[in-house]
């Protein structure tokens, strides 16, 4: 058995990435055409539609793109940037994994005890089983693929 | 998720206020004033010294009526080589006061832009001569005549030409306290700043 932290080749990650980076710029376009219609079509009579109408859509988009870039993109573009660093490999039987989570150059992972080593693990990427085989390919302590 | 909040709270809140004071800010400039406030006079001719007529009208202002405007405007213009009821029919909606020069003021301009003066502001203003037309009904005021060389009033101290100058309230406008059945009694700007303009002074 064999996985990677990307779940998938660094290719397609990368496409799947940028298609979610076009979908914030996308929704930013169309949250910038919709604030113009509002202020083109803004009269006296409904000048305090028009202004909520703005407010409200950019409140919405902000809410959007703060959550889907800080959870969505940010920490998936750090895996795919672990890619591009120097790889080294370790084989070894997992002692321990930790069960609460802890931040490690930017991101949550769980601790992994081989040997007499810790790596880390991103969270919600691989499933490992305690004393079990296996051999890692890492950088900077990072796990990024398993093989067993 | 809880994480995410504990991490990003301040760009969720940034996210709140920033839009809200960017489209207060930008919606606050884009609104016009209401007719009630603001008071708009156009000087149809040349030689009105407009800079200082509106630094003399910000200045009285306040003490003479305690209406709020956001917007004071005193204005020159010519028609040029407009059409003259053209160029002036629209005026009539922008501004609260007109004063052409005899020079600018065609004949039956009265009839065809302004009414008759009320009789409210006729009696406000009867140390003033009128400006009258004649129609079969027999002579009406449409105007008041304000500078003709034998006044002495606060306006002429401000025009530097010789001709003789009428005076015209828009029929729609919301300053002159009610007094041509617009508006309300407590929005006098324009007829306490005419009042005040057209004051004999020694």
């Amino acid at each position: 058995m064999t996985g990677s932290i990307l779940g998938t080749t660094p290719r397609t990650y990368k496409k799947m990435l940028t298609k979610r980076i076009l979908l914030c710029v996308a929704l930013g376009i169309l949250t910038i055409a919709l604030n113009a219609l509002c202020i083109f079509f803004r009269t006296d009579q409904n000048h305090s539609i028009m202004l909520w109408c703005n407010i409200l859509t950019d409140i919405l988009f902000g809410f959007f793109a703060i959550s889907y870039i800080y959870r969505r993109i940010v920490p998936q573009k750090r895996l795919y940037n672990l890619f591009s660093r120097h790889k080294t490999s370790l084989s070894g039987t997992v002692c321990a994994i930790s069960e609460v989570s802890t931040r490690y150059m930017g991101i949550t992972c769980l601790k992994v005890s081989v040997h007499n080593r810790t790596l880390f693990l991103p969270v919600d990427t691989l499933q490992l089983e305690e004393n079990t085989a296996y051999t890692f390919t890492i950088t900077s302590n990072i796990i990024l693929e398993v093989a067993q | 998720m809880k994480n995410h909040l504990q991490f990003h709270w301040g760009k969720y809140l940034a996210a709140i206020v920033i839009p809200i004071v960017l489209w207060t800010s930008v919606f606050s400039i884009l609104k016009k004033p209401a007719p009630n406030e603001k008071l708009s006079i156009l000087f149809v001719g040349e030689g009105l010294d407009t800079v200082s007529v509106q630094q003399e009208v910000e200045r009285v202002l306040p003490e003479l009526t305690d209406q709020k405007l956001q917007s004071i405007s005193i204005s020159q213009a010519a028609p040029g080589n407009r059409g003259y009821f053209e160029f002036m029919h629209p005026q009539i909606y922008r501004y609260d006061i007109i004063i052409i020069t005899q020079s600018q003021c065609l004949e039956n301009t009265g009839q065809v832009l302004f009414r008759t003066i009320p009789q409210a502001l006729q009696d406000t203003f009867s140390f003033l001569p009128f400006y009258t037309e004649s129609t079969e009904a027999g002579d009406h005021p449409y105007g008041l005549v304000i500078c003709d060389g034998q006044l002495n009033n606060r306006f002429s101290s401000f025009y530097e030409g010789s001709e003789i100058c009428y005076l015209f309230f828009s029929p729609e406008s919301e300053n002159l306290a009610g007094k041509n059945g617009k508006g309300n009694p407590s929005d006098d700007c324009a007829l306490q700043i005419a009042r005040y303009l057209l004051e004999i002074v020694n």
